[in-house]
């Protein structure tokens, strides 16, 4: 049995569904076309977002050596049936025209694929976007994505990288593990009772729906590029904001955090989290002596503050704050909440929706 | 057909009112659908918090655990974006240092939507220190120099369709996906940012979800 999708959205009014209504045809039909276009469309959302800032002319994600090398690595978390993420990278090369070492690369380590911009694709000196699609795999229920650079004298630069959950081209028939399951064509019509298996359905798809994995911020330092000591997120307060749904006031947990440190003595690293305007409350994550490049995870836990922007439907921006210490002996007065460690790699953000 | 959409959480319904020798209710199908409008018109959204890095300074005088500068700093970012294929307008913010007084140029921001070859969709909206809206932050040092603090500055939500395709960029509002011969609901698209002494460290986009479907 089919399970069409439809192009657009059309909403169902629940006032002609209420008892002492006809039920049309028309009418409960729209409820499963609303629900496989919610399934096509609801999971697709980025897991990479990072930009790097042009300034004199110059991005620090740049590399000249011809030799290939990662530059950037990311982790993402696993989507229930996600087998395949797209990418749009913004690249170009300093100057002068691509030559035949001008690469860059975004591979999926666990997938054992990848996706490549060079001269033949049209890598010229000109900022422009390119899209692919990467096959991914899970272990321990996460891939790692890189981000490779080959270069010449003229510098190849990458400005932006975005990868996403592209939207379902076709549902699954069946009842995925975290409980989503399509209607199939001409399942949900009047003259046709609503079974109880049906209705269950319907209601496992909804919650499930509404608990999937959302990444909020992912950050990668960097490493193999132009410049040297890049392998670290600079020493002021980073803060990132993000949307908090009024579903999260049901959880205990807001988000979930992935960091990577090092440090020679041990240290922690401080993430400040702001359910609200009133301030924020700190989680430490300690990272022992001799760590290089450790991940460790932490849940950030809710407040009971309220949200510090409010937005329609109640969704407020919620921030997150990391601060990595600079050299001791720089400090002229020590700011509060400030990380000890060496350095902090990178940060990933993820929530269930 | 526009249909509201409400602002109750999505709350996990019970799955008793389907099970067998029940019989099939109005409101039971008013629930779904009500569900399935919740989940389409809060979730069938994209949003993304956009880490712009920045060059690690090296010097130790620089090391003090602020920006150390952003006079004379102009810089220029594309980040590409995922829009929502229900989308209709975008709300953003941008986590900016900038001096708060002095300095060779007056500090900007200006922020403008593209479509991925680059066409100008939004012309875009600006915060500037010269009418106010984009502030600076600054903490005074013991002696006596100044450093830069991280600010956050916002878009709101309010829509204003026909800034959109305006000569200039705006003061702040909610930049439109749909404009002119435009239409970017569900594709990928190009927030482009450019600043005037002042340095970009983050762009936070959330759509507009507004009231109906």
């Amino acid at each position: 049995m089919a399970r069409t999708i439809p192009a657009t959205l059309t909403p169902v009014d629940p006032s002609t569904l209420l008892t002492g209504e006809p039920l049309k045809a028309t009418t409960v039909a729209a409820l499963g076309a609303a629900l496989n276009w919610s399934l096509a469309h609801v999971a697709r959302a980025p897991v990479i977002a990072q930009a790097w800032a042009e300034t004199a002319g110059s991005v620090p994600c740049a590399r000249t050596s011809p030799v290939p090398a990662t530059v950037a690595e990311w982790v993402i978390p696993e989507l229930e049936g996600g087998a395949v993420v797209s990418v749009v990278v913004i690249a170009r090369v300093r100057s002068g025209v691509a030559g035949s070492s001008h690469s860059v690369t975004v591979q999926s380590v666990n997938g054992a694929d990848s996706f490549t911009v060079n001269a033949t694709s049209g890598l010229d000196a000109t900022w422009k976007a390119y899209t692919g699609t990467l096959d991914v795999a899970w272990v321990l229920s996460r891939e790692t994505i890189r981000l490779r650079l080959a270069g010449a004298a003229n510098a190849v630069e990458v400005a932006s990288l975005l990868v996403y959950w592209p939207a379902l081209a076709s549902l699954p028939a069946g009842t995925t593990a975290d409980g989503r399951t399509a209607v199939d064509d001409g399942e949900l019509v009047a003259d046709r009772p609503l079974s109880a298996r049906v209705g269950s359905q319907l209601y496992a798809t909804i919650d499930a729906l509404g608990a999937l994995p959302r990444v909020h911020l992912n950050v990668s330092d960097l490493r193999n590029v132009e410049l040297a000591n890049q392998d670290r997120l600079p020493p002021y307060a980073h803060q990132w904001l993000s949307p908090r749904f009024i579903d999260s006031a049901d959880r205990a947990v807001d988000l979930y955090a992935l960091v990577v440190a090092s440090s020679a003595a041990a240290g922690s690293v401080i993430i400040q989290h702001s359910g609200g305007a009133g301030g924020f409350s700190a989680s430490t994550i300690d990272f022992g002596a001799l760590s290089v490049r450790d991940t460790k995870t932490e849940e950030l836990r809710r407040t009971d503050r309220a949200g510090a922007y409010a937005q329609d439907l109640s969704v407020q921006w919620q921030a997150v704050r990391v601060w990595p210490q600079p050299d001791p002996a720089t400090w002229d007065t020590l700011p509060g909440a400030m990380s000890t460690v060496d350095a902090v790699h990178s940060l990933m953000l993820w929530s269930f929706s | 057909m526009s249909v509201p959409y409400t602002s109750r959480r999505l709350v996990p319904p019970s799955p008793l009112p389907t099970q067998s020798a029940r019989p099939v209710l109005g409101q039971t199908l008013a629930a779904l659908a009500d569900g399935i409008n919740t989940v389409a018109g809060a979730y069938a959204r994209s949003w993304q918090t956009v880490h712009v890095s920045q060059i690690v300074e090296t010097a130790a005088a620089n090391l003090n655990g602020y920006v150390h500068s952003a006079n004379g700093v102009n810089q220029s970012i594309r980040a590409a974006y995922l829009v929502g294929p229900l989308d209709e307008a975008l709300q953003v913010a941008v986590l900016v240092s900038s001096e708060a007084a002095g300095g060779t140029s007056t500090p900007s921001v200006t922020v403008q939507l593209e479509d991925v070859g680059g066409s100008v969709v939004d012309v875009g909206i600006k915060w500037q220190r010269s009418d106010g809206s984009l502030r600076g932050n600054e903490e005074e040092r013991p002696n006596g120099s100044r450093r830069l603090v991280p600010t956050w500055y916002y878009s709101g939500d309010l829509r204003r369709p026909g800034l959109a395709v305006a000569a200039l960029p705006s003061l702040p509002r909610a930049l439109e996906t749909v404009a002119s011969t435009y239409d970017l609901r569900g594709a990928v698209a190009v927030v482009r940012a450019s600043t005037v002494s002042a340095r970009l460290h983050a762009v936070a986009i959330l759509p507009v979800w507004g009231q109906t479907l």
